[in-house]
């Protein structure tokens, strides 16, 4: 009885589509089928084994592996490829003794006939199934010939990243031809010649691992998924591509990369993650949505990408809802060729999510994973001691002109005394818990495949301090449920329904955290929190104590819900075709209660002004948009000719924000609670508003539709020459009826040059390089509608009459001829392998110019209003890309390197007249200049005597229009002997260039490492106010960089003379690069160690996979240190992705912290 | 294919949910009223009422807030000044609202014709009102009596000063007879035809045209044909909300119900408005208090004692400031003292503490007790029979013809309506050389009228301003050496300039960088 398990095996795989290079890195025994066909020999007819799986690989986009003694099988005339895969394989196979078995979703196994009974036997015959005893037979069959001695018989398993067993993995001795492949159950049974040999484990789509054989007799290995590899199929619109294929700018982001970090959202997740997506934050509270920039900054209006979660337009707040743990991957679409078949929403790129499903086949597995950290900030600002304080203040006041503020004896007192603690770093450098939970159960039945899902987030605030009851702390909670279910319900159809359910509650304070952390930050240290009776102080020049605010003032509740359901339904009713319906549907909708209550404050806080009323606001809102999308695809080859047709209808429905909502304030009588017979319905002014139940505010929803039709056509030619053409062709309801319909239209172009006979050489000794270019047209419909229709606006109390406010009426601007705001997006691109596929590089330059922009263009204020919204300005941004892959090994350790930088820079080509906009700084949209940047006087150091003084220019805005020593020159750039508006320069621009992200992973043994760093190469942002200033606008703000304050003693000094008056200091604050900080910056996103509990202890417990890791959240940051003493976090902006001065928080440093996260998690699977 | 069907349709042509649109509007006479109610909004704000003080030296603002009206106030400013751009932008804002309304009422079919002459005439009061504030600030400005084009707006040019105050002393003249003497109660705060009127005489007191101030003056004094008015006996409870819509007003920015300001917390003691002092008296207000006998504190005969100098003073003192030792009743109806001499305690509203009034006084007219949330809905009064005597008193007297019976038509009551009672205080004293008798009608101009914004157009057109503006800004006398004192110990709380150029403002940076036709700025900026 012989079991033809053969000494050598030699596994080839051909890839999908057309035959190419193989990704795995032992090329001495997997060899590629492509490789060993010239490239210039024609196509023969299907005769040998190999070419007629080749078809069917094509065919069914499915893999082979088989020995390679059988690739020149002949097979009979009659081997057409028709019917099914299972028909044709199993009509082919059988008259040559072979049959196959599936052994993933993918993937076939082809085996000789004898060899499947006479294993199937074994296995029957031996209780414990081991693969030793099928090695076994297989030495007592090789002796009977011997060819050759093997020494040492190894047996052993080979399991996946989750620990399910893994058939059909090559294991070759390295050096040798001598190898061996796992069974069904990942088993395996190999001879080799001595200890010193080493076993060469691949599988295409997992990292090659290499171990040395030693002294054991049984190796069980986890293969781990190669990144790189596994994300070749990339998701496109509609559609999935090899990224061999690719001729657009895709980035595909595997979940791998974030996966077991403390991120809250989606936005942490991804940033760093894909070269040129920019994220941005301007809000660190838990529970809020950040900015996010593809390829830079191209509008005035929105620069959103388009965000998709199967399909499904979610927006940016789909980010913050989705379940980090759900994905499956991340496609960012960048180029014009990508991203046009989303035609008039895709000017900013679009980011498509796929949510992860059943593996067909797969056994039932129950996945959780828990992850625990503490959160605190960042960084913070430091006060300096309170008798500092006291004399630096007065040192201020007296070079402000008015007295002193403390005595001598005050201070010395202060002195003696010591300072109190600091209420900024009472307030937020606390330690909040972070908790996220998740658990998973994947499996299928004979037909149906399901993932369900349901994961927790609670994200403790940092502001729940020592201060803050227990039942009063802050939070944001997040659950998560998924259910995802595939279902081939019969040949030619299949249906996927993919729900998802998230429900966040967001419990923080009612009041401003900006106006907040401002008191706390200008509180000196001359205050304590409470008083000696207990009562919280009120310091002077503030109106309330920040911490009675927090554990008294009440709070504010947001409830959000977000329900995201799809319905897909696939048919294949012919061979090639494909046909697809979806119906989808995003709802959401949200609760909020804001509760401020009344409370008070020890009478002797005289100036102190806590809420003098209970007050209630109730709210509730919600968007829907609902889709419904259907294409068809067709796919064939025809010789050297590959094709596939796309064509597609879609319809998008929104209604946004339709609201109802109430408030009710408590005048008079003292009623928490509000309860029946109070005196709750009053507004702030005493006007009875109606009965309790009245809800007196109702916002309709805003209605949009969008409409289209879109196509798609690849072309390949012989593996070498590739081509696609896109377009869209779009309706939408915000635009005048005769300006709704649009065609966008791409097309990209790709060479293999490498696969040109007269490049053999440079592919075998360099690798495979791959040239491509696209250009298109995407839209831009970021805007809200009826800007054709001069509308009409009625509000209530422009004015009063006899004491009743009277209804006033304003009209709009309009401009009906407004079209679609359009970029043309060019990009040349060469994606590289190198060095045996050990590095792989991309590179792409886009040149994106976007015309029609949306802009009201500055008018003079003689006008009496604004300019209608106009297709109006032109803006060009250029900018590169490099990602590099780079996988090691050494010795037992192997490493994955990715690094990604990118670079982009907008230039305004058409604005018309120049816009100086800001009113804490200016900044200036100009042609010729990038958008927003800063429009500043240049600052030229301190004037140190009176010497310096009679040179100096007449500055009007000075107080007395007279500066003194200590004081900040500025350049007279016209040199007329007057600074004024004619002297400023257009300084910096505050959007991040040099953006990247590096990735460093190892793994040894059953230990991993991961460091992620992120970064920014070069930006400027221009601070002003609490942060930066001593004493701004009067009010007590000093810290320990101030010390550094000039004096005729300290001529070098970082800071001019300290002054106490808004008037004296308006020279010094006048904007100015003064406060232009550089805040470049390196940053540890991520740290993690882990490691993998080994099986024979965990399977005793049932568990297949038992990982505990260390993970850390912004560990350390590098930044200049000008910038850095000033304790605050450099990933904030004031801009948003428009870059439009949005938000003062961050420019004054006033915002909640970022944090970091130290934190440890687990991850199991039974 | 089932599904596309019931999927595939949904309409292009989706309904406006959220706005009117202007097909729909110009139509009845409520659409008039609405858009006149706008035009309204940009006749006058309280920002501008109570912040306009600081430009003057009547008060003193601490901070850079209300865009930065006290750089202007003491010479620290140019053409990119907050208040000087946005007052521009408010006022050419409010015409161009007045010109939409003006030239499409006529689209509205069956309007009442008086209502229509009404509404009209209130329309182009309120332009011309806005051409007024215009031409004060910049001087030439462009007179924009149509909507006007982006293009027409980009080259217009500036049209000077006469002939833009003659348009608006003719528009006030043409309207006249179509605005109503009296308003139904429901209308109340609209403006009246003694609004026009008034408003005129106080156009031509800035051209010096005094026979003309006269003429319209004795419109409102001598003849009860344009209503009848009179002097509200309690000067200290003028300025509340019980006191509204009383004979002596003839035109008041109204706010009430949910149109509210919360001005009174910028300049009431930080003890009650809680929230730092900004805006405050200065101690050159508070000297041109006469003593209760009308002599003047510089008057060796006056019996002003510098050890007690709130005794025997001007009761509007009392009424309009708050000084060391005066009461206020709070928000919460707890009697508060105020003491602001350094060393007080406590120490919250002494000028040593950095909340507190940097003058050592602090403004109490308009403090509306009333006020829920700090919001008040008192009515800020723009023009009220009292600056009329006055204005007839001043132009009386610049005519040289200045009696008695004006004297006491003006002057003496209200006088004796703000509480004088001494015979030295009320009567006529023909002794005075018409210089002097100015002296007399402008410090009681300035007292009677203090904190009501009107004092910085009578120092421009009483060309006082390099004396009034220049040099420092005090406060109290006090006896420790660590505040910055002038020499007899008054504390100086800042230092003013003031040049040639700031008898106007420049016109602001941005519309020159719009409209380059604007130019040349005004001299010396």
């Amino acid at each position: 009885m012989k079991i033809p398990i053969p000494k050598i095996l030699c596994y080839s795989l051909l890839l999908l589509f057309l035959v190419s290079r193989n990704t795995a890195a032992n090329s001495q025994v997997t060899a590629s089928l492509a490789k060993q066909r010239p490239a210039t020999q024609p196509r023969k007819s299907t005769k040998s084994l190999k070419d007629f799986l080749t078809t069917v690989e094509k065919k069914f986009k499915v893999y082979f592996t088989f020995e390679s003694s059988l690739k020149n099988t002949r097979i009979t005339s009659d081997a057409a490829v028709s019917g099914s895969l299972e028909e044709t394989l199993q009509r082919v196979l059988h008259p040559l003794n072979l049959r196959y078995e599936k052994v993933s979703d993918k993937y076939y196994a082809i085996f000789k006939t004898r060899a499947e009974t006479e294993e199937k036997k074994q296995r029957d015959n031996s209780p414990e199934n081991t693969p030793g005893n099928v090695a076994v037979q297989v030495q007592e069959n090789e002796t009977d010939q011997t060819i050759r001695i093997l020494l040492l018989r190894l047996t052993g398993k080979i399991t996946d990243e989750t620990g399910n067993p893994m058939p059909g993995v090559n294991i070759v001795e390295k050096g040798t031809s001598n190898g061996a492949v796992t069974d069904n159950t990942g088993k395996y049974a190999i001879e080799v010649q001595s200890e010193q040999s080493i076993l060469v484990i691949t599988f295409v789509g997992y990292n090659t691992v290499e171990e040395v054989v030693g002294s054991r007799t049984e190796i069980d290995i986890q293969i781990t998924p190669d990144v790189r590899t596994l994300s070749e199929v990339v998701v496109v619109g509609y559609s999935t591509q090899e990224r061999r294929n690719m001729t657009a700018a895709v980035n595909s982001i595997s979940p791998k990369e974030f996966e077991n970090r403390p991120v809250t959202n989606m936005f942490q997740a991804l940033q760093g993650l894909a070269p040129n997506l920019t994220i941005q934050q301007n809000i660190a509270e838990p529970g809020s949505v950040q900015t996010l920039n593809i390829r830079g900054v191209g509008s005035f209006t929105d620069n959103s990408p388009l965000i998709l979660v199967d399909g499904i337009v979610v927006g940016n707040l789909g980010l913050q809802y989705i379940n980090p743990n759900d994905v499956e991957s991340i496609s960012v679409l960048k180029d014009a060729a990508s991203s046009a078949i989303y035609g008039s929403q895709a000017a900013n790129g679009v980011i498509y999510i796929t949510t992860k499903s059943g593996k067909k086949e797969e056994k039932a597995s129950i996945q959780y994973s828990g992850i625990f950290g503490l959160q605190t900030p960042t960084t913070t600002p430091e006060a300096v001691e309170g008798w500092e304080f006291m004399t630096l203040k007065n040192e201020a006041l007296v070079n402000s002109g008015l007295p002193p503020q403390f005595t001598p004896q005050q201070i010395a007192a202060q002195r003696a005394q010591g300072s109190y603690p600091w209420a900024y770093e009472e307030m937020v450098n606390n330690v909040a818990p972070q908790l996220n939970q998740n658990l998973s159960i994947t499996g299928s039945g004979k037909n149906t495949s399901y993932l369900l899902s349901a994961g927790y987030l609670n994200q403790q605030s940092l502001f729940n301090g020592t201060y803050i009851p227990d039942d009063k702390r802050f939070y944001y909670k997040r659950y998560n449920f998924r259910s995802n279910i595939s279902s081939q319900v019969n040949k030619y159809i299949k249906t996927d329904v993919n729900l998802s359910y998230a429900n966040s509650v967001n419990r923080t304070h009612p009041f401003s955290t900006g106006i907040m952390m401002r008191d706390a930050m200008r509180t000196p240290r001359i205050y304590a929190i409470r008083d000696t009776t207990g009562n919280f102080v009120v310091p002077a020049l503030t109106s309330n104590s920040v911490f009675a605010q927090l554990s008294q003032g009440g709070y504010k509740l947001l409830n959000s819900n977000n329900l995201l359901a799809g319905l897909n339904v696939t048919v294949t009713p012919v061979e090639n075709l494909r046909v697809n319906f979806n119906t989808s549907a995003n709802y959401s909708f949200y609760n909020e209660d804001i509760q401020v209550r009344k409370f008070t404050y020890a009478p002797q806080y005289t100036t102190a002004s806590p809420p003098q009323f209970n007050e209630q606001r109730k709210s509730a809102w919600k968007d829907m948009t609902r889709t419904f999308f259907a294409t068809a695809e067709y796919e064939r080859t025809f010789g050297r000719h590959g094709a596939k047709v796309l064509g597609g209808y879609r319809s998008d429905h929104v209604e946004n924000f339709s609201m109802v909502s109430a408030f009710r304030v408590n005048g008079t009588v003292l009623d928490d609670q509000y309860s029946i017979g109070g005196d709750f319905n009053r507004d702030n002014t005493g006007t009875i508003l109606g009965n309790i139940a009245t809800y007196n505010n109702i916002v309709n929803p805003e209605l949009k539709t969008v409409n289209s039709i879109f196509g798609r056509v690849n072309y390949d030619y012989d593996d070498k020459y590739l081509a696609e053409v896109t377009w869209r062709y779009d309706g939408a309801s915000v635009l005048a009826p005769e300006n709704r319909w649009f065609f966008f239209p791409a097309f990209s172009v790709g060479w293999r040059m490498t696969n040109e006979a007269f490049l053999q050489t440079v592919r075998d000794h360099v690798g495979d390089i791959k040239l491509r270019y696209s250009l298109g047209q995407v839209g831009n419909s970021n805007i809200g509608g009826f800007n054709y229709l001069s509308r009409i606006n009625y509000a209530q109390g422009f004015y009063s009459f006899n004491n009743t406010p009277a209804q006033g009426t304003l009209f709009s601007t309009v401009n009906p001829e407004l079209e679609w705001e359009r970029s043309t997006m060019a990009n040349y691109g060469v994606d590289l392998d190198l060095l045996h596929n050990k590095v792989s590089a991309s590179f792409d330059y886009f040149d994106k110019v976007t015309d029609g922009i949306y802009f009201a263009p500055a008018v003079p204020g003689t006008l009496g209003q604004g300019s209608p919204i106009q297709n109006f300005a032109k803006v060009r941004n250029v900018g590169w890309e490099l990602s590099i892959n780079w996988k090691p090994v050494t010795g037992p350790v192997s490493h994955n390197v990715s690094l990604n930088l990118a670079d982009n820079t907008n230039k305004v080509i058409k604005v018309g007249q120049e816009q100086i906009l800001g009113f804490d700084f200016n900044y200036i949209i100009k042609e010729g200049f990038p958008i927003s940047a800063y429009y500043l006087y240049k600052s030229d150091g301190l004037y140190q005597n009176l010497e310096d003084l009679e040179t100096a220019p007449t500055v009007p805005f000075a107080y007395n229009q007279a500066v003194n020593p200590g004081d900040v020159r500025y350049v007279d750039k016209n040199e007329d002997g007057i600074i004024d508006g004619n002297d400023r320069y257009i300084l910096g621009n505050p959007f991040p260039r040099y953006t990247f992200g590096i990735n460093y992973t190892a793994t040894w043994n059953d230990f991993d490492f991961q460091m992620f760093w992120q970064g920014v190469g070069k930006r400027v942002q221009y601070l002003r106010g609490d942060i930066v200033e001593a004493f701004h606008n009067n009010e007590e703000h000093l810290f320990v960089q101030h010390k550094d304050r000039w004096t005729p003693t300290n001529p070098d000094a970082s800071y001019p003379r300290l002054t106490a008056s808004t008037a004296v200091n308006a020279n010094n604050t006048a904007y100015s690069d003064y406060w232009l900080f550089d805040t470049k910056y390196v940053r540890l996103k991520n740290l993690q160690v882990g490691y993998s509990l080994p099986r024979q202890w965990i399977n005793k417990a049932g568990m297949q996979h038992l990982r505990i890791y260390f993970s850390a959240q912004n560990l350390l940051t590098f930044a200049p240190k000008r910038f850095s003493r000033l304790g605050m976090d450099p990933e904030f902006t004031q801009f948003d992705n428009k870059l439009s001065f949005s938000n003062y928080d961050p420019i004054a440093g006033r915002n909640y912290p970022n944090n970091r996260i130290i934190s440890a998690g687990v991850d199991v699977k039974f | 294919m089932l599904i596309a069907a019931m999927f595939a349709c949904e309409d292009l042509d989706q309904p406006i949910t959220r706005e009117f649109t202007e097909t729909s509007y110009w139509r009845t006479e409520q659409d008039a009223v609405d858009a006149l109610t706008s035009c309204y909004e940009n006749m006058f704000n309280s920002e501008y009422f109570f912040a306009d003080e600081a430009l003057s030296d009547n008060a003193y603002l601490k901070s850079d807030a209300f865009g930065g009206v006290s750089l202007i106030g003491n010479g620290s400013y140019d053409a990119r000044n907050g208040r000087v751009t946005g007052e521009w932008r408010y006022y050419y804002g409010g015409i161009r609202k007045c010109n939409l309304l003006l030239q499409n009422i006529d689209n509205i079919t069956g309007l009442d014709p008086q209502k229509k002459s009404r509404i009209i005439a209130e329309t182009r009061f309120i332009r011309a009102y806005a051409h007024f504030r215009l031409s004060t600030w910049y001087g030439d400005v462009p007179l924009v009596d149509k909507v006007l084009s982006l293009s027409e707006a980009r080259t217009i040019t500036r049209t000077p000063h006469a002939d833009v105050i003659a348009f608006v002393l003719d528009e006030l003249e043409i309207i006249q007879p179509d605005l109503p003497v009296t308003y139904a109660t429901t209308d109340r705060g609209r403006i009246t035809r003694a609004a026009a009127i008034g408003m005129r005489a106080r156009v031509n007191m800035v051209q010096n045209n005094w026979q003309a101030v006269v003429a319209d003056c004795e419109k409102l004094i001598n003849t009860t044909d344009n209503g009848s008015f009179s002097l509200y006996p309690d000067y200290k409870n003028l300025f509340t909300v019980e006191a509204e819509y009383n004979n002596e007003v003839i035109l008041d920015l109204q706010y009430g119900g949910s149109r509210l300001q919360s001005m009174q917390r910028f300049f009431l003691p930080q003890t009650v408005g809680k929230l730092r002092s900004n805006l405050v008296p200065t101690q050159a207000l508070v000297d041109d208090y006469t003593m209760l006998n009308g002599r003047h504190i510089d008057d060796p005969a006056s019996g002003f004692d510098e050890e007690n100098p709130f005794s025997n003073r001007d009761p509007r003192l009392e009424f309009t400031i708050l000084h060391h030792g005066s009461q206020i009743t709070d928000f919460d109806g707890v009697n508060q003292t105020i003491l602001t001499e350094p060393g007080s305690d406590p120490q919250t509203n002494t000028i040593e503490d950095q909340g507190a009034s940097a003058s050592g006084y602090y403004f109490q007219k308009y403090y509306d007790r009333s006020a829920v949330n700090y919001s008040s809905g008192v009515n800020l009064i723009m023009l009220r029979y009292a600056d009329v005597l006055l204005m007839y008193a001043e132009a009386k007297n610049e005519l040289n013809q200045m009696t008695a019976d004006v004297w006491d038509k003006t002057l003496r009551a209200i006088r004796a309506r703000a509480g004088f009672t001494d015979a030295s205080a009320l009567n006529f004293d023909g002794s005075l050389s018409q210089a002097d008798q100015r002296a007399v009608i402008r410090r009681e101009r300035r007292v009677e009228l203090a904190f009501e914004g009107l004092r910085i157009f009578d120092v421009r057109r009483w060309q006082i301003a390099e004396v009034v503006l220049n040099g420092p800004v005090k406060g109290i006398r006090v006896e420790s050496g660590q505040f910055p004192r002038d020499e007899n110990g008054y504390i100086i709380v800042e230092n003013r300039i003031f040049q040639p150029k700031h008898q106007l403002w420049p016109v602001p940076q941005y519309e020159l960088d719009q409209n380059p036709d604007l130019a040349p700025n005004n001299t010396g900026w």
